[in-house]
């Protein structure tokens, strides 16, 4: 089956929910979590969006079921995820949501973040491996680096955020447009959540359990952590220092 | 005229005559050929007329006014090097965009008539 006979398939049983599934890279894991969401009672269409890999993670993708958003080149995983929520938005999903394509992200969270949103009281839900026991447990830097976040996003933001660096999520529509139109090109997930309390949207955690990788290693190792958390905190407090200066201009 | 002044003038006319080439082959975009263009030469207006820099430094209070020439070339270096790092900020901004728009795109397309699968770069 073409990836457009699939999408005829898709769109003639008009499936509102939409999974991005960002992928660098991913040959062997992505058919995997392809597969798995396709199975999920929710019956989710599933975009694969290819950030220019140089293996065969768009023909894997395609041939598991998915839909392929091929990337001219690596472009970073902010705007790969931001290229997967403007097809999302044209096509007007009703919830899109985010797994990564190393499996990390189990599929089968995808029914607890769209009930979430179901229930009206959240624009963006995140899912949070610190609200629930077991799973696997990520690196000591990349634990320090969330608490750090989520004092940082109290005191800037007033939001209280236990896993400020997950990026399992799921969003409607009023978020998913406020994400397309900016969405950092590098380590976003802290940057997106501040952007989304100025534009007003409420966020919502659930505890989901993580996985580990099913093949391959992450790219981000121990000094990356530190740089992440480096970068990330002053393009925070610039970022503060911004929507004050815009606020203060709007004053007569 | 001392030689050192000669010397100065002719290097500063060939580099702005090697800029003027440049821009005439097109190989500098117009938003960065200025500020190379003021950089070629302001160092021949400079050797030309001593008296008015050594003027202003005193006027600052320099006493060695050599000096003047090395905080103004920082100056010049600093917001030169601001200056591109903002263009090609931009630059990268519309680049990611388009990698963007141009996926979008090629997506439509598929739908309309499928693209034979291309090979990974």
């Amino acid at each position: 089956m073409t990836g457009t006979e699939e999408s005829g398939a898709s769109s003639s049983r008009r499936a509102r929910v939409l999974a991005v599934v960002p992928a660098w890279n991913e040959e062997k894991n992505v058919p995997g979590v392809v597969r798995e969401l396709l199975a999920l009672a929710e019956r989710p269409d599933v975009l694969v969006v290819d950030d220019g890999s140089t293996d065969r993670t768009g023909a894997a993708a395609r041939a598991a079921g998915a839909r392929v958003l091929t990337l001219p080149y690596n472009s970073g995983i902010g705007a790969t995820v931001q290229a997967g929520i403007a097809w999302g938005v044209e096509r007007g999903y009703a919830v899109i949501a985010r797994f990564d394509g190393d499996g990390q992200h189990a599929p089968s969270f995808l029914g607890a973040l769209s009930a979430a949103l179901a229930q009206g009281d959240a624009d963006f839900v995140l899912g949070s491996r610190y609200l629930a026991e077991g799973g696997f447990r990520s690196t000591w830097t990349r634990r320090l680096g969330s608490r750090w976040f989520s004092f940082l996003l109290r005191v800037l933001t007033g939001e209280r955020i236990t896993d400020p660096t997950s990026g399992c999520w799921a969003v409607n529509g009023r978020a998913a447009r406020v994400l397309e139109a900016e969405y950092a090109s590098d380590y976003p997930e802290v940057d997106s959540l501040v952007r989304l309390r100025r534009a007003g949207c409420r966020i919502r955690e659930i505890p989901i359990v993580m996985r580990a990788r099913l093949e391959g290693r992450s790219s981000i190792d121990a000094v990356r952590a530190v740089y992440y958390m480096f970068k990330v905190t002053i393009a925070l407090v610039i970022g503060r220092v911004e929507t004050r200066a815009q606020q203060g201009g709007g004053t007569p | 005229m001392k030689f050192f002044q000669i010397v100065a003038i002719v290097g500063s006319v060939l580099a702005t005559a090697f800029i003027v080439e440049l821009i005439r082959r097109r190989r500098i975009q117009h938003v960065l050929w200025l500020p190379w263009l003021a950089a070629t030469i302001a160092p021949g207006l400079l050797a030309a007329y001593i008296p008015g820099w050594a003027g202003a430094a005193h006027l600052l209070g320099i006493k060695y006014e050599p000096l003047l020439l090395v905080v103004l070339a920082s100056a010049i270096a600093f917001a030169m090097l601001l200056y591109l790092s903002v263009v090609v900020s931009s630059l990268i901004q519309k680049n990611l965009r388009l990698a963007q728009e141009l996926a979008l795109l090629r997506s439509r397309l598929d739908e309309v008539a499928p693209l034979p699968e291309r090979e990974p770069s």
